[in-house]
Parts: C-alpha cells; structure tokens; sequence
C-alpha cells in the first residue's frame, strides 16, 4: 500500500466515523492537489451545502462519500514527486555589530514534506534564524543553499514566505486581501474566488471572510496569514511562534493544518517554525533544533545514521515528574537505578539515570514505593533536556 | 458600479485594482467635467465691458483655482487611503521587472488627472469663448476691426498726434515712433507712399490696432490695402469697411454717434488726406475732467464737455465703440492664439503630476520612514550647501554639490546591491535619487549655463552677438520647451531602469 492508498483509507476511516471536521478539511486538501477548476466548483458546492444542512447527517455522509470518491479517483494517477532537499546551511554565523550575542555555526538541512521545529529560550537566536533563513538578514559568514531556481533576490523571497510573531497590519476585507494575493499570484480570474473559498474554509475562516484585520482574534490572524501562505504555494515556510496567544485546542489544530500542509503528497513544501512549546512540536516536527544562547543542538541528530543511532541508544533515560516526596528521599529511592543527578527544576524533578536504565525500572520504583506522582515524562528525546539548568 | 468594476479588476487586474487608477479615473474625469461646466458657464463675454471698466474674473477665477486645489487635495486623500491598503512589492508577490514602471505610469496618470482639475475650468471658459465664432470668422472680423480703427483716434501707434496742427511739434513727436517718417535735404518731413509724399499729420501717419490672431505680416498688408484705397480714392471700399466695422458694433447692440456715410465724410479727405476728424473710440472718458486749464484748451470741435452727477467729463462729438470692440474681440482671438492649455502650461502640469507621482513612488518602494528622512537630510543639504555657496558667493557650488548628490545616490544603489551587505541607508537615498532625478539633466545644463557665462564675457557681449558667440546658451534659451520635454523622456528611461533596480534592492537583506 502506497502512502496515497493509506491516506485514502484514512480518510474512509473518517467517513466512517463521521469525523467531519478534519475530513472537510482533507477533502479540501485533496480538491486542491488536484488542481482542477470542476474539482473546486464541486467541493465548493459541497460547503455551500453543509451551510445549510449541516445536521443532516445521512445526506451528509453520502455527498461527502461520493466527492471523497471522486477525488481518490482522479488522484490515484497522478504522480507523487520525490522530495527534494530545498535548503541547507553550512557553518551558518550572524555577529550583530551592537551586541554580543552570535548565532551559530549553524548546520542545517529542510527537504519537501519537512518540520522542522526550533526551540530555546527568549533571545537565544530563533527569529534571527527565521529572519536569515528568509532572507531578511545576511549572514556572517556561513552559507545557505536554496536548491531550486530564482532570478533574483526578489524572486527568491517570493518563494520563502515569513510570517513573524507579530504580523503585519492588512486593510479591507479578508476575502479581498487573499483575492489580491491569488490574482498577485497568477491564479485565474475563473478560479479566482472560489479557490480563495476552499482555502478560507480548509483554514476554518469561512464565517470571517468579510471581517477586517481588527475584527480577527490573534489566532485568526495566524489562520488569515496560512491562508494568504496557501495561496503562495512557498517552497519554505518560515514562521515564527505561531503558537503564540493559541489556547490549546487552537494549538494543536494549527500544527495539524501544518503537518498536512508540509506532507501533502502532490504539494509538499518544507516549513521551519519555531517555539517555546517543546511537547507540541516535537510531536509534529520531523528535526527539532535547541538553541542556547545562539548555538545549536540537534534533538534527532542520531537519527540519520547507524553510528549514531548506537549514540542514541546509549544516550542516558532523563525523567521529568513531579512527586510529593523530597529531593533527599528520591535520591535515597532511585539509588538502586544508579541514578546520575537529580535536579529540582521549577516545580518538577528531573531524574538522570544511564542509558541501560529503562523507563519501567524506574516506573517499578515509583509503584513499589507508593509514591504519589501527578505528573511524568520520559524526555530522554526532547528537547526539555536541555532546558534543565 | 465602482464596486463591479473593483471586483473585475481584483481578480483579472491586480496592479490596477490596487493602484484603484480605472476608479480614480472615473471620478477624476468626472470632476474634471463641473469643472469645465464651470468654466464654460463663466466664459461668456460681455460685449460692453472695457479695458478700464470691466468686472473683474480674477477672482472669481481665484475662489475656482482654490476650489481646485482643495479638491484635488481631497482627491488625493481618498486615493491614497484605498491606495495604501495594498502593496505587492513589500509583500513580496511576484513582479516582474516592468511591473514597477507600470505602476508609477498609473500613478503619474492620475497624479496629472488629480493636478489639472483647474486647466478643465479655463479650458471650459476658452470653449465658450471661442463658441461665439469660428477660428475663420474671428479673423474676418478681427481684420475689419483691425482695419477700421486706422481711422479712430489712438490706434496704438498714434499717441503723440495733437489736436492742434503745428506741423513740427506734430513731426517731432512722430518722427521717434514712426518709421514711415522721412526727412528730405531741405528739412522737410514727410511720409512717402507708393512715390507719393504725404503730411506727417495726415491719416498716412495712422496706425492699426493689432489682434493676437493677425500677425505682423497680416497687419502690414492690411496697412498697404488702406493706403492703397486712398491713394487710388477707393472710396467706395473705405466706405464698406465702415459699414462691416459698424454692423457689428450694432449686432453687440453697441452705439455709435455716426453712420458709415458719416464717418467716411468725417475722415475722407483725398487726394492729401490731411484734414480729417477725430473719432472717438468711446462716448466719453471714464474719467472726470475738472482741469480747468485743459478744459480752456481742449478742441471744441472734436469734443464737448458733459456733465453726470455733478462731474464733468471729456466727450467725443465723433464715436464708435472701439474700445468694447477691441476689449471682446480680443479676447475670442487670444482664446484661438492662447489658449489656456498650450504646451508649456501643460509642461508645468505635467511636472507636477512628475513631482508628485516620483514622491510617491520613492514613498511605495522604500518607507514612510525613509522618505522622510530623505525630505529632511534634502532640506538640511540645502541649507548647508546654500551657506557654503553664499559664503563663497557662487551659484556654481550648489549646482555641483547637488549633481554629485545625485550621482552618489546612483552609485550607492548599486554598490549596495551587488555588495551583500544590507540595505544601510539606501532607503533614505533611494528615495532622494528617484525624488531628484527630474532635476538632474537641467542642473547640467545649468553648471554648463554658469561656468560658461561666469568665465567668459558672456555679459559684456552685446545681445545680437551673443547667439554667434555662444551658441550652445542660445540653443538652450531657445529651445528650452524642447529640452524640458525630453527631460520628461529622461525621467522615464530612468524609472524604467529604477524599476527593476528598486525590485532587486527590495529583496536585499535588511542588516
């Protein structure tokens, strides 16, 4: 089974279950890999329907079947590109004149259907890695490798969409502003609209499509600029905290949106993000940088060879949890497991133990001596390690 | 309708939706038209106004022209505003290389749309002017006019003939006016026509009022066409000219104190033409005539003194309305001969909508910010350089600090685009290189100008040498429309060229 065959029978799956949220917006996925104005008109109709029959389920289930149908079919045949490496950074410095901090060496590389997520505390050299690797400051020293074609510096940022933290004021209608930018784009004046509608509403901005820019909460902004992003067809998107002023839910529905838009099969684009939520996108990146202080750390370094991988296995078990019990009693308790350190970090203890130590041995510890723990998390491969102090 | 045509342009037009040009265009047009109402309904000629009593159209013409400005600044204001909402550029949407170009020629459009709002209005009043007769039928009448008033008194080159006939005070005040006025070997003077000599004081020495529409060389033959009527006594067509100049003076229902008859009587004397009486080219003098002294003297076979409301005035015994004639048909013939809009009005719209539309142009590729401190560093380079020029008292200095300005400004641009080193300051002297370009070529000719006429005798030559001496100045000051027109061709070449320069610089690193 081919990963398009798996991904269609994720989708029955949803039909299956009546999953409809996610399954219109991989519908809506699907519809514009195919790239087909009948295509749009037909998912467009499909939206336009559920505005006012979204309760009726059976009928629901048997228009969302018979399009979901239609575009596996239709899309079977078309090839899946290989993914290609779009960018690579060699040795990769940025010294500002006016202050003493640096970034890097930085040594990085970021292929079609990519995240790659950066991490690291306020001030250690994310945005300027963004902002370098938009092109919007130069490096240096150090080089950066963007494999595929551009005329000029212009051309090139056309293809390296950024999007700050704190974006940029826009004026008029939402609806508008991503007409502008299809019609900037090229897009037909016959597609024009109605591709703008999908992506509104793969983007769930569909009943915004009139606000303004002051009428939008901050994550709708976000939402607003992935849809303006959607339409640019990037090769790299580079975004800064998008995670920001999200609540939770909000959160993991955008990296969501990120993952399938970075994985598409028929339109795969690479996209670097950073952000302080450690969990959230080492869940969703395929790399995960930690930056200290300009100076980077890979978190799956060991994953692209053997010799590495041997690395990986005997890299030490480090728990985060959180246990009513004191430092003094815990070190007592945890002697058994040859325990290496045992740090107090904000609330939290983090446990170090070798690298033959498993995750049960210590949970064994744990139960055998009743300890009441609220919380725990095997960060051995997260970046949270290197947040310990 | 805005509304339809917007949602056409956005999705099939991007540059022009954004640039709102079709819109402003439209609306511009639009205004352009009360305008020329305006104008028009204004432009109408009042037959029995002249040149000394007339209601004055300054200001009305004043309170449009303000009007104008006000509307074009609000104009400009609504434009902006929708304008700015967008910018493909600093979004980094695809451009191509003319595409910048392209949209300073729409801003340079409606920027010379925006500005021209007044010239509508004068155009207006030019139209129904000319309205009243053809470009053909001005000219017959002009030339009658013309014609006729060889024969009232005070045609422009008769102002020193004297009532009384003392025949060398009369000869020495002509003699320094007219060429036509020869001396002979004995002393005599005398006015020589066709091998005839003629009195000084007769109506040989009689001039033409002139028409903006009848050049010198019209005026001349008219001129010998009544000279030769006389001295061939064509009485007949002297007679008829008459009659032409009046039944027009009766068609603006202006009045006259005689007929043609009469008037031929008055002045037709053949064969020596010397006695002849003096036609008025008004009823009476506007002004009051209590000189006592004068009134003893004044010749009471011409004129006689009328008194309204207790004031005396000076009248003429012999009229016609030449003065409300001259004063009206002078104006129909100007609006053919100048018209308000001629090419060197229109260079000085076309500048503005230049000026304009290159500020905001250097405004859209670099920044608010940018632009003005560029406005401010331009003001303080002024002062300095004026300073240092004054200081040294020449012109010379300024002329040359400002051309290197501009050269620097060229060169930084391309040093900072090929030098991968960050913008720096290019903002700031991007936008004062495209601000400044229009000036760069007249700032040439002008250190060419100076340094030309400070080290040579430029002013010690006498004019009528100085076209041999110099002839590169004499070209320039004579072809100085030609030159500021293809200044304009210049600036455009430039912007094509800064166009996909600024698309290149924008997409350099910042730092």
């Amino acid at each position: 089974m081919n990963e398009f065959a798996k991904q269609c029978q994720e989708l029955r799956d949803f039909l299956t279950f009546d999953e409809y949220t996610i399954l219109i917006k991989r519908i809506i996925d699907l519809t514009l890999d195919t790239q087909n104005l009948e295509f749009y008109h037909k998912t467009n109709k499909l939206l336009n329907w559920l505005d006012t029959n979204e309760t009726n389920n059976e009928a629901k289930k048997e228009h969302f079947s018979i399009l979901l149908e239609e575009l596996i079919s239709y899309l079977e045949n078309k090839p899946i590109s290989e993914y290609k490496i779009l960018l690579e950074t060699k040795n990769l410095v940025k010294q500002y004149n006016h202050s003493n901090f640096g970034l890097g060496p930085i040594d990085l590389h970021l292929q079609q259907g990519q995240i790659l997520g950066l991490v690291g505390e306020n001030g250690n050299g994310k945005t300027t890695l963004l902002r370098l690797l938009c092109g919007e400051l130069y490096a240096t020293s150090g080089k950066i490798e963007y494999n595929f074609s551009y005329t000029d510096v212009f051309e090139l940022r056309t293809n390296l969409v950024y999007i700050p933290q704190r974006t940029d004021t826009w004026y008029g209608s939402m609806f508008e502003n991503l007409q502008f930018t299809a019609s900037s784009y090229g897009y037909s004046p016959e597609e024009n609209e109605v591709l703008v509608e999908l992506i509104i509403a793969r983007l769930g901005l569909r009943k915004f499509r009139k606000y303004r820019w002051r009428d939008l909460s901050s994550g709708y902004k976000m939402r607003f600029e992935l849809a303006r992003m959607l339409l640019r067809k990037p090769k790299i998107l580079l975004i800064d905290e998008p995670l920001a002023n999200l609540d939770i839910l909000a959160q993991q529905t955008i990296l969501e949106d990120f993952k399938a838009i970075a994985k598409s099969l028929f339109r795969p684009i690479g996209i670097i993000l950073s952000s302080q939520q450690l969990y959230e996108v080492e869940k969703t990146s395929d790399q995960v940088i930690f930056l200290k202080q300009g100076k980077q750390k890979n978190l799956h370094d060991t994953v692209s060879n053997n010799n590495d991988q041997e690395e990986l296995q005997i890299a030490p078990l480090v728990v985060e949890f959180e246990c009513e019990a004191s430092q003094s009693e815990l070190t007592q308790l945890f002697q058994e497991l040859e325990l290496t350190s045992l740090h107090f970090n904000g609330g939290t203890f983090i446990a170090t133990f070798p690298g033959k130590i498993t995750i049960y041995q210590f949970l064994q510890i744990i139960i055998s001596n009743k300890l009441q723990v609220l919380y725990f998390r095997n960060i051995s491969n997260s970046t949270r390690r290197f947040f310990v102090s | 309708m805005f509304k339809n045509i917007q949602n056409t342009l956005l999705i099939k037009h991007p540059l022009l939706w954004n640039t709102k040009i079709i819109s402003i265009t439209i609306l511009a047009l639009a205004i352009h038209f009360i305008f020329f109402i305006i104008g028009f309904a204004q432009g109408g000629i009042d037959f029995t106004e002249t040149n000394s009593n007339y209601n004055s159209s300054i200001f009305n013409d004043s309170i449009i022209v303000f009007f104008s400005v006000l509307v074009s600044i609000l104009l400009f204001i609504f434009w902006l505003v929708n304008y700015f909402k967008n910018n493909a550029l600093k979004s980094f949407y695809p451009k191509n290389n003319f595409s910048l170009f392209k949209e300073w020629i729409f801003q340079f459009f409606a920027c010379f749309l925006i500005v021209t709002f007044s010239s509508s209005f004068f155009c207006g009043k030019d139209f129904k002017i000319r309205s009243y007769y053809s470009e053909q039928e001005i000219l017959k009448r002009c030339t009658t006019l013309s014609m006729a008033s060889y024969f009232i008194e005070d045609s422009y080159s008769i102002n020193y003939k004297t009532t009384n006939n003392n025949d060398a005070e009369v000869v020495e005040a002509v003699e320094g006016i007219y060429e036509d006025v020869e001396t002979d070997s004995a002393g005599v003077k005398f006015i020589e026509f066709e091998g005839k000599r003629y009195h000084p004081n007769s109506l040989f020495a009689n001039n033409l009022n002139s028409y903006s529409i009848l050049d010198y060389e019209k005026d001349s033959l008219n001129k010998r066409q009544i000279r030769l009527w006389l001295v061939n006594n064509k009485k007949e067509k002297v007679e008829n000219l008459f009659r032409n100049y009046l039944n027009i003076a009766k068609e603006h229902n202006l009045k006259s104190s005689i007929t043609a008859t009469e008037w031929l009587n008055l002045v037709y004397h053949y064969p020596d033409f010397k006695q002849f009486k003096n036609i008025g080219k008004e009823e009476k003098s506007e002004y009051s005539f209590d000189d006592n002294q004068k009134q003893k003297e004044f010749d009471s076979t011409n004129y006689y003194i009328t008194t309204i409301n207790n004031t005396q005035y000076l009248a003429n015994k012999f009229f016609v309305p030449e003065n409300q004639l001259k004063f009206a048909y002078e104006k129909i013939a100007d609006s053919y001969t100048k018209p308000f809009l001629d090419w060197s009005s229109l260079l000085i719209y076309i500048y503005a909508a230049l000026a304009i539309s290159l500020s905001l142009f250097s405004f859209r590729v670099t920044s608010g910010k940018s632009w003005l401190i560029a406005l401010v560093s331009f003001g303080v380079f002024n002062i300095v350089a004026g300073i240092f020029s004054g200081l040294i008292s020449s012109g010379i200095l300024y002329l040359i600090l400002t051309i290197s300005l501009i050269i620097f400004t060229f060169i930084y641009l391309h040093i900072i685009i090929s030098g991968k080193k960050g913008k720096k300051i290019s903002a700031v002297t991007n936008a004062l290189l495209i601000s400044l370009t229009p000036a760069f070529l007249p700032l040439i000719v002008g250190l060419h100008n100076a340094i030309v006429t400070t080290s040579s005798n430029y002013y010690a030559t006498e004019t009528n040498l100085r076209s041999q001496e110099f002839p590169v100045i004499t070209f320039i000051q004579d072809n100085s429309l030609l030159l500021i027109s293809l200044n304009l061709v210049f600036v455009m070449l430039m912007q094509l060229y800064y166009s996909k320069q600024m698309k290149i610089w924008r997409g350099i690193a910042e730092d």
